[in-house]
């Protein structure tokens, strides 16, 4: 089964996304922050990451750079979902490595979108 | 809503735009010609339907009927149809018309997302394409889902329903808590008002037709005649698209079915 490591210190948000990203086929674990999540990531690389921006410990763009260093971290497909919804914040998530980019608030249509988008 | 007011607003529909009314579904009725009410200042739908009835206004009739004829999209909808588009039918369109531009229709376009989905996947072919010139034509039988077409302004659901974050990035601007379409994609399409049960020879003849999900929404008599109609309008070896779960509500002699709901017009017959 395909993983899915869902990043975003709101636990309702990541409530949400687990209900949506299961129904997309796929096994969900949960981080609080881009720390908690680099170990996830250090003990199984997932799939796919769905990743808040703003977060306590490590933020969005800071795990997604560290990511892109760990063996094997160019392989999951990240796809940001943050509030932050200027044309300078996606692109800077781009260049540094996200696959896709959702805007909050989201609904289920719309993850389901981005993951097709994003190869997933 | 009672069954009477149902039945004017059914007969009206298909009489004048070949719309077919689920009688089973009556909320979405009431849902849809709710909002005109309250937009026209009465206090009731009925009260709406009796204006319409005795004052015989036809800007409110048609108003009410483009209501019921407002249908879902989103951009890149149904996308296989868009990659051979940009893949198979554009490339061979283009070595064979030379110089003259390609003109593509998009018909009962509702907000416009179809329309600019084609105009994006022409300009990022664009390195691949021969060099050429594609008109884009956006119809719908709704002036309000026209303007908001020709705007060109998206809110954030919108932009997030098939839209690659990439051609977001390079082809809309932000405004305020909403998109635009960049003004080069926008130059690219026009718009004007078409009813699919109308005579639409006007509009001349198009390589390429998207009429994707609106033909099913029609009754079948009228599906067949604009059906037989937007065949017409092809160019000799022009393309018909259709959804990729519709069916051709008619066998056209001269039409072939290509797959995935496309269907080419004979490239032996002769022009009119």
């Amino acid at each position: 089964m395909r993983t899915c490591l869902v990043v975003d210190d709101s636990r309702v948000i990541r409530k949400v996304a687990r209900r949506i990203i299961e129904e997309l086929g796929f096994e969900v674990f949960e981080a609080c922050d881009g720390l908690e999540a680099l170990a996830w990531c250090r003990a199984a690389m997932p799939d796919a990451i769905l990743l808040d921006w703003h977060m306590p410990a490590l933020n969005g763009i800071d795990f997604l750079r560290q990511l892109r260093q760990e063996p094997g971290g160019d392989q999951p497909k990240v796809i940001f979902c943050t509030v932050e919804n200027s044309a300078d914040h996606i692109r800077e998530a781009l260049n540094a490595g996200a696959a896709e980019y959702i805007m909050k608030p989201f609904d289920s249509e719309i993850v389901q979108a981005k993951f097709v988008e994003a190869g997933l | 809503m009672k069954p009477d007011e149902l039945d004017f607003v059914a007969e009206l529909a298909r009489v004048r735009a070949g719309l077919m009314v689920d009688r089973d579904r009556l909320y979405v009725v009431e849902s849809r010609l709710g909002p005109v009410a309250r937009r026209e200042g009465f206090g009731s739908i009925r009260e709406m339907l009796l204006a319409c009835r005795q004052r015989k206004d036809e800007r409110l009739i048609w108003m009410v009927i483009e209501s019921l004829a407002a249908g879902e999209t989103y951009f890149f909808r149904d996308k296989p149809a868009f990659t051979r588009l940009g893949e198979e039918i554009l490339p061979e369109l283009m070595r064979r018309r030379g110089d003259n531009p390609i003109r593509v229709w998009s018909a009962g376009c509702s907000t416009g997302q179809e329309p600019y989905s084609l105009a994006l996947q022409v300009e990022e072919a664009r390195e691949q394409l021969p060099p050429g010139r594609v008109e884009i034509l956006g119809t719908d039988l709704s002036e309000r889902s026209l303007h908001k077409a020709q705007e060109g302004l998206y809110n954030q659901f919108e932009v997030q329903r098939g839209l690659p974050i990439r051609l977001l990035l390079r082809h809309f601007e932000r405004q305020d808590e909403m998109w635009r379409v960049s003004p080069r994609i926008r130059a690219m399409a026009r718009w004007r008002r078409v009813n699919l049960n109308a005579d639409f020879r006007a509009l001349g003849r198009f390589d390429v037709v998207f009429c994707r999900n609106v033909l099913e929404g029609m009754d079948p008599a009228s599906a067949r005649r604009a059906f037989e109609q937007l065949s017409l309008a092809l160019e000799p070896g022009g393309y018909l698209v259709l959804s990729e779960t519709e069916a051709a509500p008619a066998a056209i002699e001269g039409l072939q079915s290509a797959g995935g709901g496309i269907f080419r017009a004979d490239p032996r017959r002769a022009a009119a």
